[in-house]
């Protein structure tokens, strides 16, 4: 079975429709975008589905220009009669906008007319009823994983869902194309509990393909045992150490990275980094590579937004920054081209050639300090680079996790904290874009007990 | 009964493009009546959305968004079927009741549900929409007023953006009891954020101003007010220091430092919490949480506020409801579907992001009530501590209790006196703990500005909160520094 309505074939005609309706009221360029997608999710705690859902959405988006002056005006309905009361909006905005040739689209010459499709379509053709199932089997697993005695564990959603969805895009330079993708998740949360009180983790896996996702079984008893392991949580005495982040919290901390590299931030100067390029920015044994081809990445793809291809690419270099992520306006505004990055990156894979080893071998080489496994909740300054964050996690001695933390907060400076990689593990994880390890960083202020 | 072709100017909305009338959602709520459900119901949504961007002077961008569409659900105890789309047509809403009976796997219906009651109008916003909220040119040439004079009032300030978002969200609401509801909510808000400079140093500040209302009430005092706030902000924080590092005695400020109740408090009364016995004051009811004097509300009926609703989104009006009343935990929020199976009666607090997501007991404007205290007494009562009054945003966890947030404005107390600034902190505690802690309640109760929002699994909506100036004798402050 199909979750879609629609197909590339037909939304490509929508968005061409489109170009030709802002054509017809006076447009003198416009770039379409029109995106559908379809989901099913069943979420099931307690022995019993909770909720079961059918996901259904559209919306067109004219990015219209008379001359060099712009407006945007989004629908979801997709009616003739919304498209041009769309159209008569976003061209009304563009009347008010002062010239920006540097927001222009790009020229055909440079957009991905024909660049391959990278493989991102993998439709689950799964019922509801089988997602249910798994559901179930993942709350089963949840409440009958194995903890220590005293501990009760209970489940507080597991998750199932799988949608389609494609992205076609026209403009008036004759650019048109789509792309189908298809996105698959599970996700167990679970709580534990003792005479200390309660704690709360969760494990998920996302995919393109709905037979790479991890067993529901994994995924419950990660959530156990991380919840488990948090119970008796307490605070650490201030101080200034390392700290280990986990692959997950790693992947935060590089999008900042990524923030502080974009072409608005580097053009605005709203960057903790500026002009970063040919500087060393991170620790001399990493590397950070970027490719939008691969096949079944959660960021890969033929075009951007813009319908610019990215390239595969080193952003990093032994610590030192080689690249941008430039959308085409902020590459024109810093005198460069555009890296096809007008939605963020593509993949990026973290890579170290300091000594490895796994969770163990770091922990061992921190010797004494905290690992990092949530961010509660915090904030980042763009600008200076000061970051902080409340945290839980673990807390190690000789080497070894001895006792659960929480109720403790880390700080630095970005710009510092880059460089102060000691190393990075070899149990890399998959967030989003980002491929990494754990990282151990040097030099962080911890905030605990007085 | 609705009847007839002329329908009042939100159905009108929802029914006229989409060829609706009433009998249609009575068919469609009869096809989600299969027996032995326990709820149901279709939300409409159709929504305008207009922005307007100003970055140094220069007018930077604008959009417009239309968003429509209707979600259908059934409940039968805790299980719920959903499914919703943007087509809302005669015959896209049978296809959609069969997407849910086919979810919920029940059998059985009606013919029909008639629409008998309709729930009364209120008078907490006017039903202001898009089209009437002022054009382009006119908020282009606001936002360059306020540029000129953020410029003026201080030379250091060097880079000034100013955001305007206006909204009407249209919406109907109809259940298988055969009431109905609709509203027409406009909201209104306005964000700075500035960058000042000087010797090489660059700090940042913002303010905003919000709520359900046209665009006067944003112009004369409380656009001066916003613009002065966002200049002493970025001005104050040039001299800010790296914040310290340990447990302390914290001062906060009035208005949006509220959110401390709103994350450490709310969040874990909201009822789908306490069913599934996840929230920290689980079992707590009836029970000293906190010191005397602490009394919280959430209260959705105070006019012209961005988190006040004339009916909730399952058609139950807004109202205040008493969370903490003197230090004792009194009250929960409530949608539909807890109350029903907590034997509650719904407090009008069923609020989703949009027709295409759940709705859950949420927040509407949740707040501290004044006490007595001298707020110039309460900052000089502390020897040694932070005074905060600006934050960035915060979270917590209901399980724990455990929250944090983070300063964009603070400064050092030293001996009763406020002193040097210091550069953003992230305050953490655990809500009873820190409620226990509070020593001091000040006279000074403000409502937050209007630009808070709120995200609980990852629906996004507009709140208000706040208090008055208060004393917590102990929380854990961390910076950057030992």
């Amino acid at each position: 079975m199909s979750l879609l309505t629609t197909d590339a074939v037909q939304m490509r005609a929508v968005a061409a429709a489109a170009v030709d309706t802002a054509r017809r009221l006076g447009a003198d360029h416009a770039v379409v975008a029109a995106r559908a997608a379809a989901a099913v999710k069943v979420t099931a705690r307690a022995g019993a589905t909770e909720t079961a859902l059918r996901d259904a959405r559209q919306t067109l988006t004219l990015r219209l220009y008379r001359g060099a002056r712009m407006g945007v005006a989004t629908t979801a309905a997709l009616d003739p009669a919304a498209v041009r009361r769309a159209a008569e909006e976003a061209l009304a905005l563009a009347a008010l906008m002062p010239e920006d040739p540097d927001a222009l689209p790009p020229p055909l010459a440079e957009m991905a007319v024909d660049a391959p499709l990278p493989r991102l379509f993998a439709p689950a053709r799964r019922d509801p009823a089988q997602l249910r199932e798994l559901a179930l089997a993942g709350d089963a697993a949840i409440r009958g994983a194995a903890v220590p005695a005293g501990v009760a564990i209970e489940t507080v959603s597991m998750s199932v869902s799988s949608s389609e969805s494609v992205v076609a895009m026209a403009t008036s330079a004759g650019f048109c194309r789509a792309q189908d993708f298809s996105n698959q998740s599970a996700a167990a949360v679970a709580l534990a509990r003792d005479a200390s009180g309660a704690a709360n983790d969760f494990a998920d896996s996302h995919d393109r393909r709905f037979d790479h996702l991890l067993p529901v079984e994994a995924l419950a008893a990660g959530a156990a045992e991380r919840a488990a392991q948090q119970l008796g949580a307490r605070a650490v005495a201030s101080h200034r150490g390392p700290v280990l982040l986990e692959p997950r919290i790693a992947a935060v901390l590089l999008r900042e990275l990524v923030g502080a590299l974009s072409g608005s931030a580097q053009d605005q100067g709203r960057t903790f980094l500026p002009r970063a390029l040919g500087s060393t920015v991170a620790a001399d044994h990493l590397a950070l590579e970027e490719d939008p081809q691969e096949p079944f990445g959660l960021a890969s793809g033929a075009f951007d937004s813009e319908g610019v291809a990215g390239q595969r690419r080193a952003v990093l270099h032994d610590g030192m920054a080689l690249g941008y992520f430039l959308g085409t306006r902020s590459a024109r505004r810093l005198g460069m081209a555009s890296t096809g990055n007008a939605d963020g990156p593509w993949n990026l894979r973290l890579t170290s050639s300091a000594p490895s080893g796994d969770v163990a071998t770091l922990c061992r080489q921190m010797g004494q300090g905290l690992v990092i496994r949530r961010l509660m909740g915090g904030a980042t300054d763009p600008v200076t680079g000061n970051w902080t964050q409340a945290v839980s996690g673990l807390w190690v001695e000789g080497g070894v996790p001895v006792h659960a933390v929480a109720d403790v907060t880390v700080g630095g400076n970005l710009r510092d904290m880059f460089r102060a990689i000691l190393a990075m593990g070899q149990d890399v994880e998959r967030h989003g874009a980002i491929r990494t390890g754990s990282l151990l960083i040097d030099g962080m202020q911890i905030g605990g007990a007085a | 009964m609705i009847r007839g072709s002329k329908f009042d100017p939100v159905t009108d909305r929802i029914f006229t493009p989409s060829e609706l009338d009433p009998t249609d959602l009575s068919r469609t709520l009869g096809a989600l009546a299969m027996g032995g459900i326990d709820l149901a119901d279709l939300f409409f949504e159709s929504k305008r959305s207009r922005t307007f961007r100003l970055e140094n002077g220069r007018v930077a961008g604008g959009s417009f968004q239309i968003d429509q569409g209707v979600g259908a659900r059934v409940a039968r105890g805790g299980q719920v079927a959903f499914a919703h789309s943007a087509d809302m047509r005669p015959e896209a809403l049978a296809t959609l009741a069969e997407a849910v009976r086919a979810l919920d796997g029940g059998a059985g219906g009606a013919a029909r549900i008639p629409l008998t009651t309709r729930v009364a109008g209120h008078v907490l916003y006017p039903p202001i929409d898009l089209d009437t909220a002022g054009d382009a040119a006119t908020w282009f040439a606001l936002l360059g007023t306020i540029d000129a004079a953020a410029r003026a009032a201080d030379p250091r300030v060097t880079r000034v953006s100013a955001f305007v978002r206006v909204v009407d969200q249209a919406i109907l609401v109809a259940d298988l009891d055969g009431r109905f509801a609709t509203d027409l909510r406009p909201t209104v808000q306005l964000f700075l954020d500035l960058v000042a400079e000087t010797g090489g140093r660059r700090a940042r500040g913002q303010a905003g101003l919000g709520g359900r209302h046209g665009a006067a009430e944003l112009l004369g005092d409380p656009l001066d007010t916003a613009i002065a706030r966002a200049v002493t902000m970025a001005v104050t924080n040039l001299d800010a220091r790296p914040a310290p590092t340990g447990t302390m005695s914290v001062v906060l400020g009035p208005g949006y430092p509220g959110v401390l109740f709103h994350e450490a408090v709310g969040h874990g009364l909201e009822a789908d919490h306490h069913r599934k016995q996840l929230s920290a004051f689980d079992g707590k009811m009836g029970e000293r949480i906190a010191a005397p004097g602490v009394t919280v509300v959430d209260d959705g009926s105070v006019p012209g506020r961005i988190g006040s609703l004339g009916v909730d989104d399952e058609g139950v009006p807004g109202a205040r409801t008493t969370l903490i009343a003197d230090g004792f935990l009194t009250g929960l929020m409530q949608d539909r579907l807890n109350a029903g199976l907590m034997n509650a009666r719904p407090t009008g607090n069923g609020r989703r992001q949009s027709y295409a997501h759940l709705p859950m007991p949420r927040m509407t404007n949740t707040f501290l009530l004044a006490g007595q205290d001298d707020p110039a007494d309460i900052v000089a009562s502390v020897k040694d501590g932070l005074y905060a009054t600006a934050f960035g945003g915060g979270q917590v966890d209901i399980v724990t209790g455990r929250f944090n947030f983070t300063t964009t404005q603070a400064w050092r107390i030293e001996n009763g006196r406020i002193t040097a600034p210091v550069e953003g902190a992230t305050l953490i505690g655990v809500g009873h703990e820190a409620l226990r802690h509070i020593s001091r309640i000040g006279n000074d109760l403000a409502l937050d500005e209007g630009v808070a929002s709120c995200s609980k699994q990852g629906q996004n909506l507009d709140v208000g909160v706040g208090q008055p100036t208060i004393r917590i004798d102990q929380m854990l402050v961390g910076g950057a520094t030992a």
